[in-house]
């Protein structure tokens, strides 16, 4: 684990370290009130011999003493001493237990005995302490007595300082238990906290899924309490920070597939109750919003949900299809205003692996391919059914939907291994029900505060898409990155000819006369690349605010400034980004219709830019290798999509 | 549109209690000539007559309960209609089994009504044709706060039960009524 895990631990388990804390203070605190105080007093006796003679007999007497000092400081926990001290204070104890309260020590290379005494009553221990040092005395003064004669004994015991009363308890000392006890409970909530995190098991946020699979998270879906009665977020509450994620979802459902022009998508999860049909159906909304051709298919033929989610009859449907009992067009239902069509499961079959693997559903895929945008495959759970995988196989893409907090690590790893069984990777996972606040948090939006509403202000949402182009990108140009985005750049207003900013880009830019034609070219070439794309099949509606001033939709109207035909705009622009001379000379680009695939350096920068206002929160998620390269040219991107949608 | 006219039919089980109710009230508050109505069993015995109470609830609501005989749903029934109005959604989901794509234009009773209610008003007025009515309401489908569905069956139950049946039939039907009304 690094040290960033354990921040991540302790921001996860604050709430746990603190609360054992709390109790082993409060367990420090309870021992140390609970506790009799107990005080202590110390006496000290200095040890002498009584000579008088010459100064080496004294000097033989000190060794004497040096040497026997420790004997006598142990007397003084024998009955020799302790029994007289029982007697003097007249107390009801017995050698043994005084023998505890009282402890005498000698200090190294001294003759001084420090006789301790502690007791419940301050004045007892006073007492105990000054009268051992006495009793001390006599009992040394009997056995160091002369055997013979009545001589007195050599060695003096003179009591050099008195135990004082004490005035507070050596014990309990309060500080210094509180500081223990919060101590031994920060150690112990950060233990109990690493161990959970050890032993948790299931997903809880994006850095979890990473340990398990390098597949990019295209999206984050926010917990909502509310989930079950209003499914239908981005339908219900488009300005709800989770109708933006099923938003955000969309930007970066525009590059899934890789270069392939295919569309087809199938969801399945681990488990039942990950969240799929939910995500699908908003996905399917907001893509429909969007302006796309969408048709959501309901192709858990187990335990279908989603034409119950989106109000509609499902008795007929997919089954009834693919046996042969109905036509599509006589089973699909428009839903809403008319870009997405929905086909549910129709009758639970006995066999629906087999359906979803016959030759009617491959057939069925590529119909639909040809009809819609997009086709979304709402499938059964793959830990349990077989169904998802084979339909894994037919479609040109699979995602993941990961319910945080529900999933456990073992379950995706065998999800994805049972895709694998069928060679498909995964393009993706979605990851639902994710907590609001806390480190895992749904941290892929921006919230913004005042999202326009496409009800309102239909402007952003339709040109949401147009200005976004497939990974693969047709463009004019070839490789040579920064420049031909100046050139397209700031492009002028569709009525501008192209000439003119052909040459001011090259003015500015001092480029190459050969950058020239190619840069001159790009609008033009640009303005016969959208009819290639998918989203070339759009409504009118969509395309008629792309020239348009800016409306009061603000993502929208930021972005497109840089569509406005501005000439000192291109000159800032190109001085922000200072053209660098081509190295070598590259070809010109042909100037037939027919665009050249983008150059591999620059792959799927194009995502996250020009895109609709969420689109910078998007780059987050999907993001993950690409971020950084994304950033950097960031700049150049708006104004490569302006030209676009201007020159549309 | 099939010839003749816009018709409607109403679905329930036999064919005696809710859905000829339902029938007659929407009959009784639509002006003659238009709109055409019929209903159905989806479980009916052809030739049942509707039993005393739902009679009497079908008179006392305004409707005309006599000469009403049940009949059986048959595709044909449903190919011909444009609007298909049944009680519970396992009526509806029969219907549909039945003829896949009557799923456009068939609904519950209180679904539709619940619908219609949520149509923008201004659409609502810029429909001109109950097909149109229909389309607008359809299109509602998942926007509209999800509700009850069903009128629950009252045969061989108490009288209280065909009461309330009758209640939620009438309100629905006035709805309904009001909305093909104007274009019928």
């Amino acid at each position: 684990m690094e040290l960033r895990d354990y921040l991540r631990i302790v921001r996860k388990g604050w709430i746990l370290i603190t609360a054992i804390a709390l109790v082993a203070i409060g367990a420090a605190a309870a021992y140390s009130f609970l506790k009799t105080p107990e005080y202590s007093a110390s006496a000290k006796v200095f040890v002498s011999v009584q000579s008088s003679e010459t100064v080496s007999d004294l000097a033989q007497g000190n060794t004497l003493i040096i040497n026997k000092v420790k004997t006598y400081a142990e007397l003084v926990s024998t009955p020799a001493v302790l029994q007289p001290v029982i007697d003097d204070l007249a107390i009801e104890a017995t050698v043994t237990d005084v023998a505890k309260q009282i402890t005498a020590t000698a200090p190294l290379d001294t003759t001084l005995i420090q006789i301790d005494a502690t007791s419940t009553d301050p004045a007892l221990a006073a007492d105990l302490a000054n009268s051992a040092a006495q009793n001390l005395s006599a009992a040394v003064a009997a056995v160091e007595a002369p055997a013979v004669g009545d001589g007195a004994s050599p060695v003096r015991i003179t009591q050099v300082t008195d135990a004082l009363v004490p005035t507070s308890p050596e014990s309990p000392n309060i500080p210094l238990n509180l500081a223990l006890g919060a101590l031994i409970g920060l150690a112990l909530g950060l233990g109990v906290a690493v161990l959970r995190e050890t032993l948790d098991t299931r997903i809880r946020g994006e850095h979890d899924v990473q340990s398990v699979t390098d597949a990019p998270i295209v999206g984050g879906i926010p917990f909502d309490t509310k989930a079950e009665e209003r499914p239908l977020i981005v339908q219900d509450d488009p300005r709800s920070i989770r109708a933006e994620s099923f938003r955000s979802l969309r930007t970066n459902f525009q590059f899934l597939g890789g270069g392939s022009s295919r569309r087809t998508f199938v969801f399945t999860s681990a488990v039942q109750g990950e969240g799929k049909t939910t995500t699908v159906a908003n996905l399917a909304i907001a893509l429909a919003d969007a302006g796309r051709r969408v048709v959501v298919i309901d192709a858990d033929l187990r335990r279908p949900r989603l034409a119950d989610m989106l109000g509609l009859e499902g008795a007929a449907g997919l089954t009834d299809l693919l046996i042969g009992r109905a036509e599509f067009d006589d089973l699909v239902q428009p839903w809403g205003r008319g870009n997405l069509d929905v086909l549910p499961a129709g009758r639970i079959p006995p066999n629906p692996s087999e359906l979803l693997g016959s030759t009617a559903m491959v057939d069925l895929i590529a119909r639909l391919e040809q009809r819609y945008e997009y086709v979304l495959f709402d499938a059964a759970p793959l830990l349990p059914v077989t169904d998802a995988a084979v339909l894994a196989t037919h479609v040109s893409g699979t995602v993941i939907v990961v319910a945080a907090g529900r999933t456990r690590k073992a379950q995706l790893r065998a999800t994805i291994a049972a895709l694998e069984n069928v060679e498909v990777k995964p393009v993706g996972l979605v990851l639902s029900m994710l907590p609001t606040k806390g480190p895992d948090a749904y941290s892929y939006g921006y919230g913004y505060g005042d999202i326009a509403d496409p009800a309102e202000n239909p402007a952003w949402e339709p040109l949401a898409d147009t200005v976004v182009p497939r990974p693969a990108e047709p463009s004019s140009g070839d490789a040579a990155g920064p420049r031909r985005s100046t050139a397209v750049a700031e492009a002028p207003a569709p009525s501008s000819p192209p000439a003119p900013v052909a040459k001011a880009t090259v003015a500015a830019s001092a480029a190459p006369s050969e950058e020239a034609a190619p840069a001159g070219e790009s609008p033009a070439a640009s303005t016969e690349a959208p009819p290639a794309r998918s989203s070339a099949r759009t409504s009118p509606a969509r395309k008629s605010p792309a020239g348009s001033a800016p409306r009061s939709g603000a993502p929208a109207g930021t972005r497109r400034v840089t569509a406005k035909p501005s000439p000192s705009a291109a000159d800032e622009a190109a001085v922000a980004r200072p053209v660098k001379p081509a190295p070598r000379k590259r070809p010109i680009a042909p100037k037939s219709a027919v665009p050249e695939p983008l150059d591999e350096d620059y792959p799927t920068p194009t995502l996250f830019d020009g895109d609709e206002p969420d689109g910078a929160a998007a780059a987050k998620p999907a993001a993950r290798p690409t971020l950084v390269a994304l950033r950097s040219r960031r700049g150049a991107r708006p104004s490569g999509s302006a030209s676009r949608e201007n020159s549309r | 549109m099939t010839e003749g006219g816009f018709r409607v039919l109403v679905v329930c089980t036999g064919n005696i209690c809710r859905s000829p109710i339902a029938e007659q009230l929407l009959r009784a508050r639509t002006s003659e000539g238009g709109v055409a109505f019929s209903s159905a069993g989806t479980g009916a015995t052809p030739g049942a007559a509707m039993p005393g109470e739902a009679a009497e609830l079908s008179r006392a609501y305004g409707g005309e309960p006599d000469g009403h005989v049940a009949r059986r749903i048959t595709r044909a029934l449903i190919d011909e209609s444009d609007l298909v109005l049944t009680a519970a959604r396992e009526h509806r989901g029969a219907v549909v089994e039945l003829s896949p794509r009557a799923s456009r234009h068939t609904f519950t009773i209180l679904q539709f009504a619940r619908l219609l209610a949520s149509v923008d008003p201004v659409d609502l007025a810029a429909a001109g044709t109950p097909a149109e009515v229909v389309a607008a309401a359809a299109a509602r489908r998942g926007y509209a706060r999800p509700g009850e569905d069903d009128i629950p069956d009252p045969y061989r139950r108490s009288f209280a039960e065909y009461q309330v049946a009758a209640a939620l039939i009438d309100d629905a039907v006035a709805q309904i009524a009001t909305a093909l009304d104007r274009r019928g």
